[in-house]
């Protein structure tokens, strides 16, 4: 069997808690404690992902999907394990996470751009292109917060389908935006799944999951993955 | 370093330029305001009613505006990280980037503020060019304590205001409005363990060269690397997982 293009074996993934209860100076002092409480969110999780290989992955809300992305992506670095992987990631772990709001059209096209490193041409004409594109009726100096969420999402694919990544990494991607923009993206997608070496899918919705991928696997906590 | 990307540090440093409203000539100049009136007025001033008369034309300004810029990096990069954490979460943004990019925006409103007060106090050229080679000295030892200390910003949510009054505190303990050889010599000792002393005592020596005392120069070295030394030991291993803390 060829090597794997994502090989993760036996990793475990730790964050800490400083959602709840947030840490400062002062509750250091009257604690004594300086590190916030530490949660495992995965432990010795393997899974291996080939080439032309479309996984899909579910499981229930807070378990651990978009964590996994982020470990593919090599974004969250990983407790104990070992993570390889052969060829560039593109994660969208949220459609619209990289942009600024007080930053125009053009402007966020160029943080995209440094933020994924995404070798964009950045000339007046590939961003026209881009919103044209995207469907979008606005001008490239348009502030991104005038934009709706629907319209941030747009924008945000259309950029995305136009990054040359070997492996695509999609959080909830499909769920966003009017039905007119979910058929198109999904049309686009399953055509630039055509092209990538594998994809990682995370989605609540398991028709989707059937639709466009080769394998579904089920987080069920955070010691368990199963193939469905 | 693998996380030091060149083009990346070079866009986003263009792209906090235009959020900070400073890619306009006149943006860029109201954001010198602040630091030139404290530079001139401790230069005019303020130093003179603290510190006494010194015959070393522009030096408490030029010392005004080294602080202003050591603390400035330190304090406005370690708290950027918050402000773009939810881009560095979903992409290959590295917190080093954003470290690096203000740090340099804040390097280039000292260096047009140190240019303004060179021509304005007549500072001889090869003194200026002995400060700037020392800016960036500054600016290498600011980034590495800034390097450090952003999983500390972190972590704590009340940092950025415990930085504010450290350097509050810093800049009545730092030579700049009064020389450290007009202190009682016992008393001396202790603001030599201020990290930053060194870069003002050099400047002072820059612009008085025969007032060289070897005690001050090496307790003064001596404290910034043992600062730096000390943050090392206590903080690499946290510095690493910085992404887990956003």
């Amino acid at each position: 069997m060829s090597k794997p293009l994502v090989h993760l074996s036996n990793i475990a993934v730790t964050l800490y808690n400083n959602s709840s209860d947030n840490f400062s100076f002062k509750k250091l002092l009257l604690t004594q404690k300086f590190l916030p409480e530490q949660i495992s969110i995965l432990n010795d999780i393997s899974l291996d992902i080939y080439e032309g290989e479309i996984i899909g992955i579910e499981g229930s809300n807070g378990v651990g999907k978009t964590t996994l992305l982020s470990v593919i992506a090599g974004i969250l670095p990983i407790f104990s394990g070992v993570r390889e992987v052969h060829g560039k990631c593109l994660p969208l772990l949220g459609l619209g996470h990289v942009f600024h709001g007080d930053l125009d059209i053009e402007k966020n096209i160029e943080l995209w751009d440094a933020s994924f490193n995404s070798n964009f041409p950045l000339e007046i004409g590939f961003v026209n292109d881009v919103i044209a594109q995207a469907g979008l009726k606005i001008k490239k100096d348009t502030l991104l917060r005038a934009l709706s969420s629907g319209m941030k999402s747009r924008l945000a694919f259309e950029l995305a389908m136009r990054d040359t990544a070997d492996i695509l990494l999609l959080d909830e991607v499909f769920s966003v935006g009017d039905a007119d923009f979910r058929s198109q993206s999904s049309q686009k997608i399953k055509n630039k799944l055509k092209t990538l070496g594998c994809a990682v899918i995370v989605s609540h919705d398991r028709k989707i999951l059937e639709d466009n991928c080769s394998k579904i696997i089920r987080i069920k906590d955070q010691n368990t993955i199963e193939i469905c | 370093m693998k996380e030091l990307n060149a083009k990346q540090i070079k866009s986003f440093t263009l792209l906090l330029l235009s959020l900070q409203k400073k890619n306009t000539f006149l943006g860029f100049a109201i954001g010198l305001i602040p630091i030139l009136v404290t530079a001139f007025s401790i230069e005019l001033f303020i130093g003179k009613i603290i510190g006494g008369e010194v015959h070393t034309n522009g030096m408490k300004g030029v010392n005004a505006i080294f602080f202003i810029f050591l603390s400035n990096a330190i304090s406005q990069s370690t708290e950027a990280l918050k402000k773009y954490s939810s881009i560095i979460k979903n992409s290959y943004l590295q917190p080093i980037t954003i470290l690096v990019s203000e740090a340099v925006l804040q390097y280039l409103s000292f260096f047009v503020s140190f240019i303004i007060l060179a021509i304005a106090f007549q500072i001889p050229f090869e003194k200026s060019a002995l400060l700037l080679l020392l800016s960036c000295f500054v600016a290498a030892y600011t980034l590495a304590v800034a390097n450090y200390l952003l999983v500390l910003s972190s972590i704590l949510e009340d940092f950025g205001r415990i930085l504010g009054i450290v350097f509050q505190m810093l800049f009545w303990v730092s030579p700049i409005l009064y020389s450290i050889r007009v202190i009682n010599p016992d008393l001396a000792y202790f603001f030599m363990a201020n990290p930053f002393y060194i870069f003002f005592e050099l400047i002072y020596l820059i612009f008085s060269p025969q007032a060289y005392a070897p005690q001050y120069f090496w307790l003064g070295l001596g404290s910034c690397f043992s600062f730096l030394f000390l943050l090392s030991i206590l903080l690499t291993n946290l510095r690493k997982k910085v992404l887990v803390f956003l």
